[in-house]
C-alpha cells in the first residue's frame, strides 16, 4: 500500500463544508437507489392474492351408483394452476348417501392433526393417534378436538358436487384454512 | 457523544475482526491527478455485476431450468409476478450493458497506458474477468429456450465443437448429450447461476486486491499527478452518481424496450436465422473468412489469438511512456481492432441466411407478411393473364404465385404441409375434368376440404394449372435401395422387416396411418389394428400397396406402384404383416383409454409433462407467418374473410373482428378460449370445411399455435406480452423515479447554493 493517505486533508471549514455536503448528497443518492432496489425486489417475492379459486363445486363421479347408509370414499379431481404449471389433483373424501338428494360429506381428515382416517368396525378411526368418530361424526374417543369436519356440497340432476376445503387441526372450531 | 453504546459496538467489532480499519484505509484513498469521471468505469462494472447477481439470484424464484417449462416460468415471471419486468428487464439490459462498460472500461486502461508496469496482473486478472463476460453472455441467452436464444446455444455449443482436437470433448462437455436439449440447458444454467459467479467474484477480488496495491495510475502527465484527490468522499460520489444514472438507464430501458418475447424454442423452424448472442456476433462473422478445412483457424486460433495479443500486451508494450499522444503505433493499432470488432459485429447483425431471405422474396408469404397485401395477388394474375400468353406465364409459374405451394409439396415425398404431395397424389390418376373441378370447386369432391375454390381463374390458366400437374413425374425414391448383400436372400428376416419399416416411415405412410395399435384421427386406418383385425395376406398387402382401388374404389391412398422396386415392396410387405404381432404402444402417462379417443375423437398424445400452448407467450410476427401457411385459404388475409376479392368458404367465421363471445381483452382469457379451437378443431355446421385440429393432429406444433395465438389476438387489438401484473406500470414507474431524482437534484443544488452565497 503506497499512496494511502500520506497527504494530510485541508481542515479549511469550507473545504470541511463541502466534503459534508458531499457525503450527504452521496449517501441521500444511495439511499433512495437501494429503495428503489428493495422496494421492486420485496414486491417480486410476495405473490399476488389468490385469484377467486374457492367457492368451485367439483363433481364427484359415480354418486348415484353408491350404496345408500354406508359411509364410501370417493374421489374426484380437478385442475389446479400453480404459476406456470398446471397439474391434475386427486382429491378423497368420505360420502355418506342418505337418499337420492341428500348426504353428508366429511373431509378426509382427522379433526386432531390432519392424518388420514378409515372406515372399521362401522367407526371413523384414524391410525395416528386413535380417535374415533361415529358416522354423524362425532368424537367417541382419542385426542380430536371437534367432530369431523364436514365440506359444503350439493345435489343437481342425481350428481354430488363438493367444494374442497381445509380447516385448521387441533383446535375446538371449524375455522376453515 | 450522542449513542456511546453504537461506538461500543463499533469498537467491539473493530477490536476483534479489524473491519473498521480495512474499510478506512479502502476509502481514505489518494488519487493522483484528482478524482474524475472517467475513473467511473470500474465502479460502474462492480455494480453492473452487483445487480446482476442480485437480479439474477431473483429470478431464480421463478425460472425453472427445464426445456418445457423454462419459456413460461420465465413469462410468468416478466409478465404476472409483480415488478418481474422490472427484474428481467435489468438483468437484460444489465448484461448488455455490462459488456459495453467492460469494453469502455478495457480501452480507458488502454488509452491511459494503465496496464503497464507495475499494474500487469491487473491487467492481465481483467482479461480471465473478459472471458468470464463472455461466458455469461453464451450462458445467459440459452436459459430463456426461445427460439434466439435455442439457436445462440446451439450455434456457440457448435463453434466449441469445431475446435480441433479438444472439439468433440468440449461440445459433449457443453451438451451432456447428443444434441442440444435439456441437459445443454441444465449446464448452461448451473455455468451460468453457479461456476461462473464464484468465478467472477473471485476474480474481481483477485482484480480488486492488485489495483489497490498501486491504486490509480493517474494523468499520464506527470505535472498533473502531483495534486491529489480522494476516494471518500470525492471520487466515490462521482462513482455513486454514474451508478445511479445506469440504474435509470436500466429502468427505463426496462420500461420503455422490454426484452423481445421470441416464442418457444422449436428446432424444427427454419425461419429463424441461427445466430450466437450479440457480442460474439464478431466472432461468427470471423468464422465465414474461414471456410472448410480452415474453420479451426476461425473457430480456435481466432479467439486464442484475441487474448494471447491482450494478454501479452504489458510485456510487448513495455515502455513507461504513458501518453497516448506518444504511443501512436499501439493506439493506433489499438482502435483498428476495436473498429474491426464493431465493424463485424454490425455485419452480423445485419447478416441473414440464404434461406431466410428466401423467404423474404417468396411473394406469398413474407411480401405479404411484410406489407399485408392480399394474398394471392388475383389482380397481378389477371393483369399477367391479360397480358396475354406473349408473358409466357407457365403453370408452374401460377402454382407458385397462386400460393398453391402453401399447401402442397410437389416432390414426391410426404411433406408436412397441409394438403397432399401432389406428384404422390399422381397415383391416384385423376381425369382432366376431375382436376378441374378440384380447382374450381374443391368442396365437390369432399366437402370437408379446406382447399379454397380457385373459381375466379381464367380457363387459359386453369388449363395451364393442370397441364402442370399432369406434367409432374415422381422423382428418384428416395431411400437408397438396400445393399445388394441384404437383399440379396440369406439377410434375417428381422433385418427385411427392419428395413420394411425404414421405408415405411421413408415414404410418409405415417401422414395417413399410424402404428399405435389405437384409433387416430388419421385418414388412413391405425395398422396395428387393421392387420391384427383382417389378418391379411401378403399377396393381399401387395395387391393394396399396388393399387389401393381395388380393394376399394374410393380409397385415396396413392399407388406405389412406380414407387417402389421389387425388394422394397416385399420388405414393406413383411413390414406390415408383422405388425400382426405388435404389442399397442402404451399411452402417455395421465391418459385413459376413453381420452385415448374410441370414437374417433383424436388422443392428447402430448398431455402430462409438456407445456401446452396456453401456457406459452408467442411470437407474434412469426404467427402472421405461420397465419399464411395455415390459416389464410379459410380466413382470409388478416383473418377477415370478408375481404374484397377473397372468396370465403361457407361457414368460416372472422378473426378479424372476432365473434364478440370469443374475445375477451385478458390475454390469457382470450387465448385460452381460441386455443380449444386450435388444438380441437371445429366442426363447420354450414357444409364448409372444418376447422382443423392442429394440436390434436400435431399438424402444428405447441410453440406455432401459440405463435398464431399471439397473431390472432394482435389481430383483435389485445397484445399477448401485456403485463398482467406489473407491481407498478413500467412506465409510470420510470416517471416516479425521475420525478424524485430531479427533486432531490433540485434540493441538492438548493443547498450548495445557499451554502455557497450566504455561507451558512
Amino acid at each position: 500500500m503506497t499512496n494511502h493517505t500520506s497527504t494530510p486533508r485541508s481542515q479549511e471549514p469550507e473545504d470541511i463544508q463541502k466534503r459534508n455536503f458531499i457525503k450527504g448528497l452521496t449517501a441521500a443518492v444511495l439511499g433512495f437507489l437501494s429503495l428503489c432496489l428493495t422496494w421492486p425486489l420485496v414486491s417480486f417475492l410476495v405473490p399476488a392474492s389468490n385469484e377467486g379459486t374457492g367457492e368451485k363445486f367439483i363433481k364427484v363421479p359415480n354418486f348415484p351408483a353408491i350404496a345408500t347408509g354406508k359411509p364410501t370414499k370417493m374421489t374426484f379431481e380437478d385442475v389446479d394452476v400453480q404459476a406456470f404449471i398446471t397439474s391434475n389433483i386427486v382429491y378423497d373424501i368420505w360420502v355418506i348417501k342418505h337418499a337420492a338428494d341428500k348426504a353428508t360429506v366429511y373431509s378426509p381428515l382427522c379433526t386432531h392433526l390432519n392424518c388420514r382416517y378409515t372406515f372399521v368396525n362401522n367407526e371413523f378411526a384414524c391410525p395416528c393417534h386413535g380417535s374415533i368418530f361415529n358416522e354423524d361424526g362425532k368424537v367417541l374417543a382419542g385426542p380430536a378436538p371437534r367432530p369431523l369436519d364436514t365440506l359444503p356440497y350439493k345435489i343437481e340432476g342425481g350428481e354430488l358436487y363438493v367444494q374442497w376445503k381445509l380447516y385448521k387441526a387441533g383446535i375446538p372450531e371449524k375455522v376453515e384454512l | 457523544m450522542k449513542t456511546p453504546w453504537l461506538y461500543k459496538v463499533r469498537d467491539w467489532v473493530e477490536e476483534r475482526t479489524g473491519l473498521i480499519t480495512f474499510f478506512s484505509e479502502f476509502l481514505h484513498e489518494e488519487i493522483p491527478g484528482g478524482t474524475r469521471f472517467s475513473y467511473t468505469l470500474g465502479s460502474a462494472c462492480l455494480f453492473l455485476l452487483t445487480i446482476q447477481i442480485i437480479t439474477g439470484i431473483w429470478q431464480c424464484f421463478y425460472y425453472v431450468p427445464t426445456i418445457d417449462y423454462a419459456y413460461s416460468s420465465l413469462n410468468y415471471l416478466r409478465l404476472q409476478v409483480p415488478f418481474g419486468w422490472l427484474i428481467h428487464g435489468i438483468h437484460y439490459w444489465g448484461g448488455t450493458l455490462f459488456t459495453i462498460i467492460v469494453g469502455l472500461h478495457v480501452l480507458r486502461v488502454f488509452i491511459w497506458g494503465s496496464y503497464k508496469k507495475p499494474r500487469e496482473m491487473v491487467w492481465l486478472v481483467g482479461i480471465v474477468l473478459i472471458l468470464l463476460t463472455a461466458g455469461f453472455m453464451f450462458t445467459g441467452p440459452v436459459l430463456p429456450w426461445d427460439k434466439v436464444g435455442y439457436w445462440a446455444g446451439q450455434v456457440g455449443i457448435g463453434i466449441a465443437g469445431s475446435v480441433p482436437v479438444v472439439g468433440s470433448f468440449m461440445q459433449n462437455l457443453l451438451q451432456g448429450a447428443n444434441k442440444m436439449g435439456q441437459m445443454a440447458l441444465l449446464r448452461m444454467y448451473v455455468l451460468h447461476v453457479a461456476i461462473l459467479p464464484a468465478l467472477i467474484g473471485g476474480f474481481v477480488m483477485l482484480h480488486l486486491i492488485a489495483f489497490r496495491t498501486y491504486g490509480e495510475s493517474g494523468p499520464w502527465d506527470g505535472k498533473k499527478r502531483k495534486s491529489v484527490g480522494y476516494f471518500w468522499p470525492e471520487q466515490i460520489f462521482k462513482d455513486v452518481l454514474i451508478t445511479f444514472l445506469i440504474f435509470l438507464l436500466l429502468v427505463y430501458l426496462s420500461a420503455f424496450f422490454p426484452a423481445p418475447f421470441y416464442g418457444l424454442a422449436d428446432p424444427m423452424d427454419t425461419l429463424v436465422t441461427p445466430k450466437p448472442a450479440w457480442s460474439f456476433l464478431f466472432l461468427y462473422q470471423i468464422l465465414k473468412f474461414f471456410p472448410g478445412p480452415l474453420e479451426p483457424l476461425g473457430t480456435a486460433g481466432v479467439p486464442l489469438m484475441i487474448v494471447l495479443l491482450l494478454a501479452s500486451l504489458p510485456f510487448t508494450d513495455k515502455s513507461p511512456e504513458k501518453n497516448p499522444f506518444k504511443r501512436g503505433f499501439v493506439i493506433l493499432s489499438g482502435f483498428a481492432f476495436v473498429g474491426m470488432i464493431l465493424y463485424l459485429t454490425w455485419l452480423g447483425y445485419i447478416y441473414r441466411s440464404p434461406a431466410e431471405l428466401a423467404q423474404m422474396d417468396q411473394p406469398n408469404r413474407t411480401m405479404v407478411a411484410l406489407t399485408n397485401k392480399k394474398l394471392p395477388d388475383l389482380n397481378l394474375l389477371k393483369t399477367m393473364a391479360a397480358a396475354n400468353t406473349n408473358t409466357k406465364i407457365t403453370g408452374e409459374q401460377l402454382f407458385k404465385t397462386l400460393g398453391c405451394t402453401e399447401c402442397h409439396t410437389t416432390t414426391g415425398l410426404a411433406g408436412n404441409k397441409q394438403g397432399p404431395d401432389l406428384v404422390m397424389a399422381k397415383g391416384n390418376n385423376r381425369t382432366h375434368e376431375w382436376l378441374r373441378n378440384q380447382i374450381i370447386a374443391p368442396q365437390s369432391h369432399n366437402p370437408r376440404t379446406i382447399m379454397p375454390p380457385y373459381a375466379q381463374l381464367s380457363d387459359q390458366n386453369i388449363n395451364l394449372l393442370i397441364s402442370y400437374l399432369e406434367s409432374l413425374t415422381p422423382k428418384e425414391i428416395v431411400a437408397a435401395p438396400p445393399p445388394p448383400a441384404l437383399a440379396a436372400a440369406g439377410a434375417p428376416e428381422d433385418t427385411l422387416i427392419k428395413y420394411g419399416e425404414q421405408l415405411f416411415n421413408a415414404q410418409g405412410c405415417i401422414q395417413c396411418h399410424t402404428v399405435q395399435g389405437r384409433p387416430s384421427n388419421k385418414t388412413g386406418p391405425d395398422l396395428i389394428m387393421a392387420i391384427k383385425k383382417d389378418m391379411p395376406s401378403k399377396d393381399w398387402l401387395k395387391i393394396q400397396l399396388m393399387t389401393p382401388q381395388a380393394h376399394n374404389p374410393l380409397s385415396v391412398m396413392p399407388s406405389y406402384a412406380n414407387r417402389l422396386n421389387d425388394a422394397q415392396m416385399n420388405d414393406m410387405v413383411d413390414f406390415l404383416s408383422s405388425l400382426s404381432t405388435r404389442t399397442p404402444t402404451p399411452l402417455p402417462a395421465g391418459v385413459t383409454e376413453a381420452e385415448a379417443g374410441s370414437q374417433g375423437s383424436p388422443g392428447p398424445v402430448s398431455s402430462g409433462s409438456w407445456v401446452r400452448s396456453v401456457g406459452i407467450i408467442g411470437d407474434r410476427e412469426h404467427g402472421e407467418i405461420l397465419f399464411h401457411q395455415s390459416c389464410i385459404m379459410c380466413h382470409g388475409p388478416q383473418g377477415n374473410p370478408k375481404t374484397p376479392g377473397f372468396n370465403a368458404p361457407k361457414g368460416v367465421p372472422s378473426l378479424n373482428p372476432i365473434d364478440r363471445d370469443v374475445f375477451n381483452a385478458n390475454p390469457q382469457t382470450f387465448v385460452e378460449i381460441i386455443d380449444q379451437r386450435l388444438q380441437h378443431g371445429v366442426p363447420n355446421t354450414e357444409g364448409g370445411p372444418n376447422m382443423p385440429d392442429f394440436g390434436d393432429s400435431h399438424a402444428l406444433t405447441q410453440a406455432q399455435i401459440a405463435d398464431l395465438e399471439s397473431y390472432v389476438l394482435y389481430l383483435n387489438g389485445v397484445d399477448r406480452t401485456m403485463i398482467l401484473n406489473p407491481g407498478i406500470d413500467p412506465k409510470e414507474f420510470f416517471y416516479m423515479l425521475l420525478a424524485i431524482t430531479s427533486v432531490i437534484v433540485m434540493l441538492a443544488a438548493l443547498y450548495w447554493f445557499l451554502m455557497k452565497l450566504l455561507k451558512i
